[in-house]
């Protein structure tokens, strides 16, 4: 382990010590100004708190008092040659976030080179085939994921539209790579610029296809697994004025882990959106299902290690604290899954629309079980070693995991103030989406208000009232926030949630944050000291539990 | 330019060969081999390994976790040693069904100690798998198949004296050593109990309620005899043959079945804490 | 070994680099996708030659939405001086389906691209969205800026002229 630890630091030091070798020799050769014809950025994040503990929040006593995430990016491009890496350092890592985190290195490092029509990337890199049914990999930083390749990528544009792709490599866990390693091929076809028969054709069609193979060794002697499980999918893109319709459906063979409880059914995931807008309204309808379509490149991981592929909920992501209380979160296993949304624009000097316009979002999204029964009488559902189960494609299943109705109104009152509208009802079946057995479905109305008020000099204020209502879980919450904005530099902050409602008498609490921030250019600080109640942060698809805390954050961010 | 063509159509066969050698392993059933009669008695020294499971009887995804270690013990035998670990968020003491205490002193340091964040989870021989002790039950399969084959590098002997009318359990521990090693080692001895029947939180459909109130909860940490970490086998290097004793005494409390417990004793390295050698012996015949 | 690989691969790849023409300095050489699907290489952004803003926002980022709507009640008066704001989403496979309904809804008029899965984002060393990039008419990177507060539109719409009489 230790032996492990020390080569590992040799090879940062190498791939640190690379980096500032090429960059110096690319300006050695040319003999030019150090700074000419390159481009060098990146960025800066640094997010520490100190933790002061409260027993009525469960807020924990943290024995480093203070933790800390952060990372730089350096990035360096010279004549279709790119190179950067990332160092990152978790001094220990915040709370909530995975403590394997704990240390510092750099797991980031790449070189790329761009020359016609190849693109060639070693080392590090981030890819999606599709809508990322198999493949995806990505970074949230502030949900903790980083599921980087470490490998080769090829892309190649024979000719106008139409770009293959092509990767090999290991993903990265924490500070090391997975045990498994991942291979795959993508191809996408515009056809009207393949076809010349299509070219002048107001009809628009776009085809790819993609294939994923992961290894990894098997060492079980029980049970017989494959080491090679692939994954296979298509998907077709159809263009005509204001319609858009995409869809893809993808495959995967039998790969039991430890997500789907070792079973050796086949998955399966099929995503279809369409949408129907002109200036002034848009539609969207989308439906999907997904069935045992976890995808890792170690059957043996669950949380946000190692996946291979990418499930995204179909249901709204919501803006505001207490809209966002109850996220849905996508069941890999199994569900079925429908979104529709319109968005349209009460035109300006209407009666309904007032003198600026106002415009309206009214969505809707569900999401169910699959069908599934057994494959023998004798066999239970999901029976570790076994064929699991066996669905019917067409059938919802009868577990409701979630329904979100909510409209939204935003309307500009007069050159000084706007103000937003929204409500939502939401069923939320917290047994099914955090794991629980013993909780009752959630559910929750949810009214929210903002308006912002245009003060002179580039001052203005902000309100938010909102509150939510339940019978179950926490019972009601409200929540006042003001905010005072000085352009382009300056901004203080008050908040309270308060669970007024709560049945049990002491867990009436106040969360307050009183914060400040300024932010010159692209560099910003925040500061704030409040109490943070548990819950679920989430960016783009994915979301993370945060455990309450109370005590002082700071932020800063910076780009270059 | 020649040699850029030349790499360029290189890197154009490399992408379409690609897409051809994906790998597809199709599984046919059964897809379990069946077991085997488990390894029994060994004359000589045998290496066995020591799985530590934590769980918690608030955890609806233990049984299931459980279940697989239960499988792992079918299938190795004697040579595969369970603790049960009871601490952490899931293994707190509710008002009800959940009002019995699993939880021990030596166990909420362990827990602590090794970052248990989640349940089920579990060390086998507290050595790294993928860079982390701690892992899913699922590879504890992998984990045990791989520390299983190891050279041992220690012989344990247990002697048990138990004592009916005072409860009290002498265990005596015989350490030879079978390599010859500069580094420092330690004896942990620990006291498990099978057989407790207590509710258990399941997420198993077959148990709407969501409780198994009959649970049979096997290898409970109960006790240690000389504290979580144990004591320093060896001060100084040690070469084949060289032998060590240890004694030490307990007293059951009148709660713990005596035909039921058994006593885990094994040697750890004292930097890295991997477990090197482990041995079981039920406290009755 | 795997490091010796990855070492020779990196002078290959940077010996091929030698040959290479040079590329307009601010604006990243990788392709984004327009709403209709189309490939655009990211590098050929610009504004025929009048200064040009590229903001990076999300469906679900509430001050980006603030910021998009702050723009376009005077979007009519940027577009008198021939001002574009080239707005990249960054929505990932959960929202992205939501950008064409809620831009047409809204009818934003600005250009718009699709950054799925965060190359361009990561290539402009944006961390958090929203993120402003001002582009002088030669396209170069002329200010940089994160978050919004209201009035911001106006310092962007000023700077914007300044860059225009240069």
């Amino acid at each position: 382990m230790n032996r492990e630890y020390k080569k590992n630091r040799y090879n940062k030091l190498v791939a640190v010590l690379l980096f500032f070798i090429l960059a110096g020799l690319s300006f050695q050769v040319h003999g030019q100004n150090l700074l000419e014809g390159a481009r060098i950025w990146g960025n800066f994040q640094l997010d520490a708190q100190y933790y002061l503990p409260d027993s009525v929040i469960d807020a924990p006593e943290v024995p480093e008092k203070i933790l800390m995430n952060g990372f730089a990016n350096v990035n360096m491009s010279y004549r279709g040659f790119t190179l950067g890496f990332r160092y990152e350092s978790y001094q220990n890592a915040l709370l909530g976030f995975d403590p394997n985190y704990n240390g510092h290195g750099i797991p980031y490092r790449f070189i790329s080179y761009t020359r016609d029509n190849l693109e060639v990337t070693v080392g590090n890199y981030y890819e999606q085939f599709g809508s990322g049914l198999i493949f995806r990999t990505y970074e949230e930083k502030n949900l903790g994921i980083d599921n980087a390749m470490e490998g080769f990528r090829l892309v190649y544009r024979p000719v106008d539209g139409i770009s293959l792709r092509g990767i090999i490599g290991r993903q990265r866990l924490f500070f090391d790579t997975g045990p498994g390693i991942v291979r795959g091929f993508d191809a996408n076809v515009n056809l009207n610029n393949v076809i010349p028969a299509l070219a002048e054709q107001q009809s628009r069609w776009i085809l790819g296809g993609s294939v994923i193979s992961k290894f990894q060794e098997d060492n079980n002697p029980r049970y017989n697994l494959p080491e090679n499980v692939a994954a296979f999918s298509g998907r077709l893109n159809f263009m005509r004025g204001p319609l858009n319709i995409s869809t893809e459906y993808a495959h995967k063979i039998n790969d039991p882990s430890a997500e789907n409880n070792f079973i050796y059914k086949d998955g399966q995931a099929l995503h279809i959106n369409a949408t129907y807008a002109v200036r002034g309204l848009g539609f969207l309808v989308s439906a999907k299902r997904i069935d045992n379509m976890s995808f890792r490149s170690d059957r043996n991981q669950t949380g946000n290690n190692l996946l291979i592929n990418f499930l995204p909920p179909t249901t709204k992501q919501h803006l505001y604290s207490l809209s966002g209380m109850y996220p849905y979160a996508t069941q890999p296993n199994g569900e079925i899954g429908f979104m529709s949304e319109l968005n349209f624009t009460i035109p300006r000097e209407t009666t309904l629309g007032g003198p600026y316009g106002t415009t309206v979002t009214i969505n809707y999204s569900l999401a169910n079980s699959i069908h599934k029964e057994r494959v023998h009488d004798t066999i239970p559902i999901s029976q570790r070693g076994t064929e699991g189960y066996r669905s019917d494609f067409f059938r919802l299943g009868d577990e409701r995991y979630f329904r979100d109705v909510n409209i939204e109104l935003n309307r500009r009152f007069s050159r000084t103030l706007r103000g937003l509208f929204a409500y939502a009802y939401i069923a939320y079946n917290q047994n099914v989406i955090e794991g629980y057995t013993d909780k009752e479905m959630v559910y929750a109305h949810v009214l929210i208000a903002d308006m912002t008020y245009r003060l002179p000099n580039r001052r203005s204020l902000r309100w938010e009232l909102q509150h939510l209502s339940t019978k179950q879980d926490n019972q009601d919450w409200v929540m006042a926030m003001l905010e005072y904005n000085i352009a382009p530099n300056w901004f203080f902050a008050v908040s309270d949630q308060y669970n007024y409602g709560n049945n049990n008498k002491d867990l009436r609490i106040h969360y307050y944050t009183v914060s400040a921030g300024y932010t010159r250019g692209a560099n910003r600080f925040g500061l704030s000291f409040g109490k943070q109640r548990e819950g679920i942060i989430c960016v783009g698809g994915v979301c993370r539990k945060v455990p309450a805390s109370y005590g002082f954050t700071l932020n800063v961010t910076s780009s270059f | 330019m020649l040699l850029q063509k030349i790499i360029r159509s290189i890197f154009l066969i490399s992408f379409i060969s690609l897409g051809f050698l994906v790998g597809c392993d199709i599984i046919e059933p059964p897809y379990v081999t069946e077991f085997e009669s488990p390894n029994g008695d060994h004359g000589e020294v045998v290496q066995k390994v020591l799985l530590e499971e934590f769980t918690g009887h608030q955890c609806p995804n233990c049984p299931e976790g459980s279940a697989i270690a239960a499988e792992i013990k079918d299938w190795y035998g004697d040579r595969v040693v369970i603790m049960s670990i009871h601490a952490g968020w899931f293994a707190r003491v509710s008002d009800g069904m959940f009002s019995y205490d699993f939880q021990t002193e030596e166990g909420n340091a362990l827990n602590n100690f090794f970052g248990v964040n989640q349940n089920p989870i579990g060390m086998v021989n507290r050595t790294p798998f993928n860079a982390n002790p701690l892992m899913g039950p699922y590879a504890w399969w992998d984990a045990v198949a791989q520390a299983i084959e190891q050279e041992p590098a220690f012989g344990l002997e247990l002697e048990l004296s138990f004592d009916a009318g005072s409860a009290n359990l002498t265990a005596g521990i015989d350490v030879h050593t079978l390599m010859q090693s500069s580094c420092q080692y330690r004896l942990s001895v620990f006291l498990t109990e099978s057989g407790i029947i207590k509710p258990q939180r399941t997420n198993n459909p077959d148990f709407p309620s969501g409780v198994i109130e009959d649970y049979e909860h096997k290898y409970v940490l109960r006790t240690s005899f000389n504290g979580t970490w144990g004591e320093m086998v060896n001060e100084s290097s040690i070469k084949v043959g060289d032998n060590f004793t240890f004694g030490y005494t307990i007293t059951l409390d009148q709660d713990w079945v005596p035909e039921n417990c058994s006593v885990v004793a094994f040697i750890y390295h004292a930097t890295t804490m991997e477990v090197i050698q482990v041995e079981e012996k039920p406290v009755t015949p | 070994m795997k490091r010796s690989i990855f070492i020779i691969a990196c002078f290959i790849l940077f010996l091929l680099g030698q040959a290479e023409a040079q590329r307009s300095a601010d604006l990243p050489n990788l392709s984004i996708v327009t709403l209709d699907g189309q490939e655009v290489n990211a590098s050929n952004l610009h504004n025929e030659g009048k200064p040009f803003v590229i903001s990076f926002w999300a469906t679900w980022c509430r001050p980006c939405l603030q910021e998009l709507n702050a723009i376009d009640d005077i979007y009519h008066e940027w577009q008198e001086y021939g001002f574009k704001l080239i707005a990249v989403s960054t929505d990932d496979a959960r929202t992205r389906p939501n950008v064409l309904p809620m831009v047409m809804g809204r009818g934003w008029e600005y250009e718009f691209y699709l950054d799925e899965n965060g190359d361009f984002r990561r290539a402009m060393g944006v961390n958090i969205v929203p993120h402003t990039f001002i582009f002088n008419g030669k396209g170069e990177l002329v200010y940089q800026h994160t978050s919004f507060s209201p009035g911001m539109e106006w310092d962007m719409f000023e700077l914007l002229i300044e860059l225009l009489e240069e």
